[in-house]
């Protein structure tokens, strides 16, 4: 995404150190490079087309559901897209769209001339490409990719063909990419820091991302040690997860939701940090209340790893336990609130604008507090014993992906395209970008409550007539918001050909942060001699 | 004159890299290789929340011992 110039950036180069950018042309800059900014729109790109590749899928889906009765797919092509959907959104598109923001924008908000091992950098994103094609040729092996869902859950998996094998080696190494990234965040942050910025000084996109990646080596180990033993169940004659040999499948669902749930938060805690940076940027004033927002990002992160098995209240287990999962389940709900209080606070009497980054904030904090409080009706265990594993749950957990991370994510694009290209982006197409996506995304999604608290199952092809209504009303939905994405796409190729204005080092009156005070676009080496913080 | 070096480049600030970098590492490893001793611990959830309570006692340490640099 970026449109780094070639040559020396112009500007206040005396205060940014030595600008020389050596790389070599062509392909070879982008299989080769180090540098964080390179690396950062490779991550970005790369999420963006995955982010198609679902949303096709996801169309197949609502295509499929736009009327009852089998309409388009056979219903075990509907399973694998299902499957596949899921795990290309949460390992190929929301993962690596948060990386890339890291990758951009970490170096630049501390003061670092760079990520703390720019190869192993490089080979981080590069092991992402040939898993997501692993994934997708899955489709195309006998027996067709996995179709037990994107929670992977034995016996399943066990039966499942030879596109299982090829799901679980794509899980391992895009689990492999996310540890190295996430060692390689940690290390940056705790030890290339521009002198006087101590940790608290941090922008709190830093320490969203700074705690996310402790989650990130704390879970996926854990998803890689699971899917392991899957594999050793399918060929090597283990009985981790498998009955008939004495082994337990339950056992799964706890070790794979151990991961499962911090992973919701490792996917919108970076999201929590982009909000928490725009917010206060267009309402021109501080964040409000900076140390609990941080404690809160931990208490969060924290509270994650002890609320997983509230996603198999129905399995069965003690009642002491069913009500701790419950209880502590809640109590995430305080950190939570005490963030989106503070966001409303900040905003409180500001001198607000409304450019579509802001638009984009808003639309967060709202859809994503509707996606909270359905989360906390999810938690109550009877409530969730009717709910479960309806569409209440699917909507529940898109207005939390969707309406919550993406959201975010469409916010930070227009926030730094800017710093990326160099160019302003059009105002008006990304309003358009954003109130298109606003009304589909909650025709698309509102409906599934209804259809979840009236009974209808996930994961089938079919339904009864009484849920046709809705069923069509959230397939035009889903569609008119996958179209909607390519107003953005078109946005950004029009800031990569420099077609409008030229954006100034900062942009943006509000901003603070050290990202704005080079040019625009960011010169390719920046930092080399680091800014000194107050 | 020269230019001063870069940052990342001074041998201490690489040491201190190398380190943090090991230190994650292999906690990364231990979680791995914990999830197969979980198999073997009779009580899963109990397993998993002494993996969880470990991961309580990190955050607090590793990232409370850096609040004031």
């Amino acid at each position: 995404m970026s449109s780094i110039p070639h040559e020396h950036a112009a500007g206040d180069e005396h205060e940014h150190g030595h600008e020389h950018a050596h790389y070599p042309g062509g392909m070879l800059r982008w299989i080769m490079t180090t540098n964080h900014k390179d690396i950062g729109t490779m991550y970005l790109w790369f999420s963006f087309t995955m982010f198609m590749v679902g949303g096709v899928m996801a169309l197949t889906i609502r295509a499929e559901l736009f009327q009852p009765g089998l309409q388009l797919v056979h219903p075990e092509f509907f399973n694998q897209m299902t499957s596949l959907h899921g795990l290309i959104m949460v390992f190929g598109a929301i993962m690596p769209a948060a990386v890339g923001f890291a990758n951009w924008m970490i170096p630049l908000m501390i003061g670092a001339p760079d990520m703390a091992f720019a190869r192993m950098n490089n080979w981080s994103f590069w092991l992402l490409p040939p898993a997501g094609i692993m994934l997708l040729t899955s489709l195309f092996v006998p027996g067709g990719a996995t179709s037990a869902g994107w929670t992977l859950y034995p016996p399943l998996t066990i039966q499942n063909g030879m596109g299982m094998d090829l799901a679980i080696f794509a899980v391992h190494i895009m689990g492999a990419s996310s540890i190295m990234g996430s060692i390689n965040i940690i290390t940056t942050l705790l030890n290339l820091r521009a002198p006087g910025m101590t940790l608290m000084k941090m922008p709190l996109f830093c320490w969203t991302w700074l705690i996310t990646a402790y989650l990130l080596i704390a879970v996926m180990p854990v998803l890689a040690g699971a899917v392991t033993m899957l594999l050793t169940d399918r060929h090597f004659g283990t009985s981790f997860f498998n009955a008939a040999g004495g082994g337990d499948p339950v056992l799964f669902q706890h070790i794979f939701w151990f991961f499962g749930h911090p992973e919701v938060y490792i996917i919108i805690l970076p999201a929590f940090g982009i909000i928490s940076e725009i917010l206060p940027v267009y309402s021109r004033k501080p964040l409000f209340g900076y140390a609990s927002m941080v404690y809160a990002v931990a208490g969060i992160a924290i509270l994650s790893f002890i609320v997983w098995a509230h996603h198999m209240f129905t399995v069965g287990m003690p009642t002491a336990g069913l009500l701790f999962y419950m209880y502590a389940t809640m109590l995430i709900a305080v950190p939570t609130g005490v963030k989106v209080f503070n966001w409303l606070a900040t905003m409180w009497r500001g001198s607000i604008t409304f450019e579509t980054p802001m638009l984009f904030a808003l639309g967060f904090l709202f859809l994503f507090t509707m996606g909270g409080f359905t989360g906390l009706v999810l938690a109550i265990m009877p409530v969730d014993i009717q709910l479960h594993d309806t569409y209440y749950v699917v909507a529940h957990f898109h207005y939390v992906m969707v309406a919550g991370s993406l959201f975010a994510f469409f916010a930070g694009v227009y926030h730094w395209i800017p710093k990326w290209t160099g160019t302003m982006y059009d105002e008006r197409l990304g309003k358009i970008h954003f109130w298109l996506s606003l009304v589909f995304f909650n025709v698309a999604f509102f409906p599934q409550h209804f259809l979840g608290l009236a009974g209808m199952p996930r994961r089938i092809p079919d339904y009864a007539t009484q849920f046709a209504d809705w069923n069509m009303v959230s397939s035009i939905g889903a569609f008119g918001f996958g179209f909607s994405q390519l107003l953005l796409l078109y946005v950004v190729i029009k800031c990569i050909r420099h077609d409008g204005v030229k954006a100034p080092a900062k942009p943006w009156e509000g901003a603070t942060t050290l990202e704005w005070t080079v040019p625009s676009p960011a010169p390719y080496h920046t930092f080399e001699t680091p800014p000194v913080v107050k | 004159m020269d230019a001063p070096q870069r940052r990342d480049r001074d041998p201490a600030t690489r040491a201190s890299i190398r380190r943090t970098a090991i230190v994650l590492a292999t906690i990364a490893v231990v979680f791995f290789c914990g999830v197969f001793a979980s198999r073997y611990i009779g009580d899963t959830s109990l397993a998993m929340t002494v993996i969880g309570g470990s991961v309580f006692a990190f955050l607090l340490f590793g990232i409370g011992r850096h609040l004031r640099r």
